[in-house]
């Protein structure tokens, strides 16, 4: 019945477009996209939130807790902690759309490929994603990562992006695999469409956007996982100011200097959030199926 | 008779398909299991079968969209799966297809006039760029659809205002041959007769050859010049329509025509075939008459052997063994 | 069709307001059904009124969108709501309104006083359970059998829908039946617990002709031999003949006519249904145009007003654009939606 109602001409007036415009009334989606933003700002423009250098440093404030003018107070260094997390944001936004951006094209590529062709460039494909499937995340990554000298973001987006490509290609080559047989794409073929344009005009625009929903949500998940390799010795390296290298000296001195602790989680933990919600919400909007 | 268009030899179509629970193990289904088949020139051909009984393969394979396992099809003399160059884009140009389900067969994210002007975009030398819009909008001034509608997408239109997109589609290259795969069989009944008269009047207007696959018996006959009727990938029975609705001499084409629900009321309850069973699988067809596990005439001689055409006259033939009796046939045993 | 059964069927001339007639088992009175869409409240079902007694079937005639499923999703208790929420109406079965009875009490009467036949069998059934455990479950929860009691009854039912090898296929699963095999399991179990009324929607649309016979055949022949009250839900006009003794036609949300099913055929009274008759194609000329109702159904947001069949009808006058005809007797014990039902088949 409710199939009934969205086929007839005047109930359906182009569906997609209502549900992006319909996105501004969810008050979720708008919170979610307005701290993104902020987080966007600071990553690219980190002089504006703080005046302060955050490689300004003196022992003698090592570990001081919060004090007017220094509201996120110092780290062990005596550096001034506000000012650094918010240089810490570029690190962690950066290595999460730089990832995400590759594993998305990587995944839409060869998944469209996979999925399309199907045979020898599927088996080739697949396989070689089964086999990064099977290597343990974590301890791939820490095994990868050590026989780097010197580890900065690039190096890490790069390990990221090797490791995580499979997830989204299986994804994408599921979707293809659906729209390929589908009728629209045998017309084009019986009218004459070379595989060019049958995949590039007809098949890739209508099995995208389950992989945007997914790479939106992935977003978080690939920030986390930098904090959490940075975390464990095996990610970014200082000089680098990076939330997950300000968790990683602090946690040994969390009953003394608590706020070391306290403060990069909030940001890291807001910022995952804020990604994981609006790709949610972005779900809803494009493929209110799977709501 | 008038020339042949489409010359189908010997054609099989078999499918690998995994055995479920057993992956490793495969069976062999027999969608198409050699079929011999003419097109003429502008006659309208009709398809009749159950489901499995692989007239929606033979659909594909027309239209090339799917290669015979063994023998050819021809389009005017020249394999269909062969050809390359100047002939490919011929044969590709004058063999198009309609499809069932017109929900499914239009790009949702393509406007009208994208859907109905891909085939010029695809044969650049038919209609130059600036004029596709034009051709568009004639085009869907004959199929019956409003010409300013052509920055419309699919799903602001109904079902049947959907399917007539989908012919102006097919229609689009002028092509010789339209082979509609159950064209109506999505639509709602009140709207069906309308697409039925659209295509007869295309047929005549454009001197259409026409292939009509339905399970909609009454209206195979009332489209069709010839009608043939498969069972397991095969064709049973072939011939002109009247001559096969009126004395069927298949048992399959007898009880289809017994079993389709008609608001007959005076048809006496005697002459009605009720067959049992579903119709086998087409992995392990029966062997000999593949009919003959579900025919009420079945003799020993059946199992053995591959009834040929019985020639009954006026090209109307039937692979029974026994065509010659089975009109007259008492189907209660 | 047999002559016994069209005897004890009855037309109910009555008007929607009158109290139920005392041989209907199920009376449904003025039912309305109204759907939230984001466009707004519709009407899918709009005031919509009829009877089936014992041993008579009724054949419910329409196209999608004309509300005939919804009738019978709400007959059954089995609405999704939101968004759907009856609005009105009457449902009585031998008396009781299912409408207004308390939830466990109307659980208890679906199944086993009334009982639907879906269309899709594959996803009526669950795909991971034996079909006979499946049918079991209904003697167990309904009747408190024991388990080898119920397993025993199931199969006993497998074997009166037909099923060969009954008792072998038991521990088999739904994916390993035929669909004609599926469809007679889904039957068995909507005869399982003696229903007086069974509501069959679409029962045949996802099978083959010559299965669809056999559906059929067994459907009437049940019908038959337990004497209850069966209500076809079809938009096939050949398939309502075969089965059917009276038969309502359903176009957007209304009753358009109401008479038997050889009347309806012969002679309809609605130019809706005229239209559906003479459609078919038979006894025409080869190639000729047939005559085809013009246009498309209303759809649910966008009805016209009046009555919602005057911009396709061949007999609309000024005043069918405003007034809404009523369902009323017109003749011979039948009822029609139309101003102008003396005129309909006329050329």
């Amino acid at each position: 019945m409710s199939e009934t109602v969205l086929a007839t001409p005047a109930a359906a007036p182009a569906r997609r477009r209502d549900g992006l415009r319909g996105l501004l009334r969810k008050p979720l989606f708008v919170v979610s996209a307005l701290i993104t933003l902020l987080y966007l700002a600071m990553a690219a423009f980190p002089g504006l939130f703080t005046s302060v250098d955050p490689r300004a440093c003196s022992l003698a404030f090592s570990g001081v807790g919060p004090s007017s003018g220094h509201p996120f107070g110092y780290d062990l260094q005596g550096c001034d902690y506000l000012a650094n997390i918010i240089y810490g944001t570029r690190s962690s936004i950066s290595i999460g759309l730089l990832v995400t951006v590759a594993t998305f094209v990587l995944a839409a590529v060869f998944g469209g490929l996979a999925g399309y062709f199907g045979g020898l460039v599927d088996g080739v494909v697949s396989r070689t994603a089964d086999i990064m499937f099977g290597l343990p995340f974590i301890v791939a990554a820490i095994v990868v990562l050590n026989m780097f000298p010197q580890r900065d973001v690039l190096s890490v987006s790069l390990v990221l992006i090797v490791l995580g490509w499979p997830g989204g290609m299986r994804y994408m080559r599921g979707s293809v695999l659906k729209v390929r047989n589908l009728e629209y794409v045998q017309a084009a073929r019986v009218l004459g469409s070379g595989h060019t344009r049958v995949l590039l005009s007809h098949v890739m625009p209508n099995s995208l956007t389950p992989l945007i929903v997914l790479k939106t949500l992935e977003v978080g998940a690939v920030i986390a996982a930098e904090a959490a390799l940075t975390f464990l010795g095996v990610g970014l390296q200082p000089p680098a100011i990076s939330w997950g290298l300000q968790l990683s000296a602090a946690h040994s001195q969390w009953q003394a200097h608590p706020h070391l602790v306290i403060f990069p989680s909030i940001f890291l933990s807001l910022a995952v959030l804020a990604f994981v919600v609006l790709g949610d919400s972005l779900r809803d909007a494009l493929d209110p199926k799977e709501r | 008779m008038s020339e042949a268009v489409l010359e189908v030899r010997d054609v099989t179509r078999h499918y690998q398909k995994r055995r479920p629970g057993r992956p490793w193990q495969k069976d062999v289904v027999r969608a198409v299991d050699g079929i011999d088949l003419t097109l003429y020139r502008g006659e309208a051909l009709g398809v009749v079968g159950e489901s499995g009984c692989g007239k929606s393969t033979l659909a594909k394979l027309l239209v090339a969209l799917e290669k015979p396992t063994s023998g050819e099809i021809r389009y005017r003399g020249k394999d269909i799966n062969a050809v390359r160059g100047a002939d490919w884009n011929t044969m590709r140009r004058n063999i198009q297809l309609l499809f069932q389900d017109p929900y499914a067969s239009l790009d949702p994210r393509k406007t009208v006039a994208n859907i109905v002007g891909e085939p010029f975009r695809i044969h650049r030398d038919l209609v130059p760029k600036h004029r596709i819009r034009d051709r568009v909008r004639e085009l869907l001034d004959m199929v019956g659809l409003d010409p300013d509608h052509l920055d419309r997408y699919p799903h602001e239109f109904s079902g049947g205002q959907r399917q007539r997109i989908g012919i102006a589609r097919g229609i689009a290259l002028n092509p010789e041959i339209l082979v509609c795969d159950e064209p109506v069989s999505a639509l709602d009944v009140s709207v069906r007769a309308q697409v039925i008269n659209l295509l007869t009047e295309l047929r005549r207007e454009l001197g259409l050859t026409i292939v009509f696959i339905a399970h909609d018996l009454d209206v195979v006959r009332h489209f069709s010049d010839r009608v043939i009727t498969m069972y397991l990938g095969r064709i049973v029975e072939e011939g002109p329509c009247d001559a096969v609705y009126d004395r069927p001499s298949h048992p399959y084409t007898r009880a289809l025509l017994s079993a389709a629900p008609r608001p007959d009321f005076d048809r006496p309850a005697v002459g009605r075939i009720l067959l049992e069973g579903d119709p086998p699988s087409p992995i392990n067809p029966p062997s000999g008459c593949s009919f003959h596990t579900r025919c009420w005439m079945a003799r020993p001689e059946c199992a053995q052997q591959v009834p040929p055409p019985f020639d009954l006259g006026d090209g109307h033939t039937a692979r029974c063994l026994f065509a010659d009796e089975v009109a007259t046939a008492n189907p209660h045993r | 069709m047999n002559l016994a059964n069209r005897a004890k069927s009855t037309v109910d001339t009555a008007s929607p307001a009158s109290p139920p007639s005392s041989s209907a088992l199920l009376e449904v009175t003025d039912l309305r059904v109204d759907f939230h869409t984001r466009a707004g409240r519709v009407h899918a079902v709009d005031g919509v009124s009829f009877s089936v007694a014992a041993g008579e079937t009724l054949a419910v005639l329409g196209e999608s969108g004309s509300g005939k499923s919804v009738t019978a999703q709400a007959i059954m208790g089995i609405l999704d709501s939101p968004p759907a929420e009856i609005v009105g109406g009457s449902v009585l079965l031998e008396g009781r309104d299912l409408l207004t009875l308390p939830a466990a009490q109307r659980r208890a009467a679906r199944g086993s006083e009334i009982a639907l036949v879906f269309q899709d069998s594959l996803s009526a059934l669950n795909p991971v359970q034996p079909v006979a455990r499946q049918i079991a479950e209904l003697y167990r929860i309904h009747r408190g059998m024991g388990r080898s009691e119920a397993w025993r009854r199931a199969v006993e039912m497998m074997d009166r829908v037909r099923i060969p090898a009954a008792a072998s296929r038991a521990h088999d699963y739904p994916h390993q039946f035929s669909g004609g095999m599926r469809q007679r399991i889904v039957i068995a179990m909507a005869l399982a617990l003696d229903p007086k009324v069974v509501i069959a929607d679409e029962p045949t649309t996802a099978l083959d002709v010559t299965v669809q016979a056999q559906i059929l055949d067994l459907l009437a022949e049940q019908q038959r031999e337990r004497d209850m009250g069966l209500i076809l839900i079809t938009h096939d006009l050949g398939v309502a003949a075969q089965v059917a003794t009276n038969a309502v036609v359903m176009y957007a949300g209304r009753i358009v006519e109401r008479s038997r099913v050889r009347d309806l055929f012969l002679d309809p009274v609605h130019p809706y249904s005229h239209g559906l008759v003479a459609s078919i194609p038979r006894d025409l000329p080869r190639g000729s145009a047939l005559p085809a109702i013009p246009g498309m159904p209303p759809s649910l947001t966008a009805r016209p007003g009046g009555c919602q069949f005057h911009p396709r009808c061949p007999l609309a006058q000024p005043r069918c654009r405003t007034d809404e005809p009523p369902l009323l007797p017109v003749k011979d014990g039948r009822e029609s939606a139309c101003h102008f039902w003396t005129k309909v088949g006329e050329r």
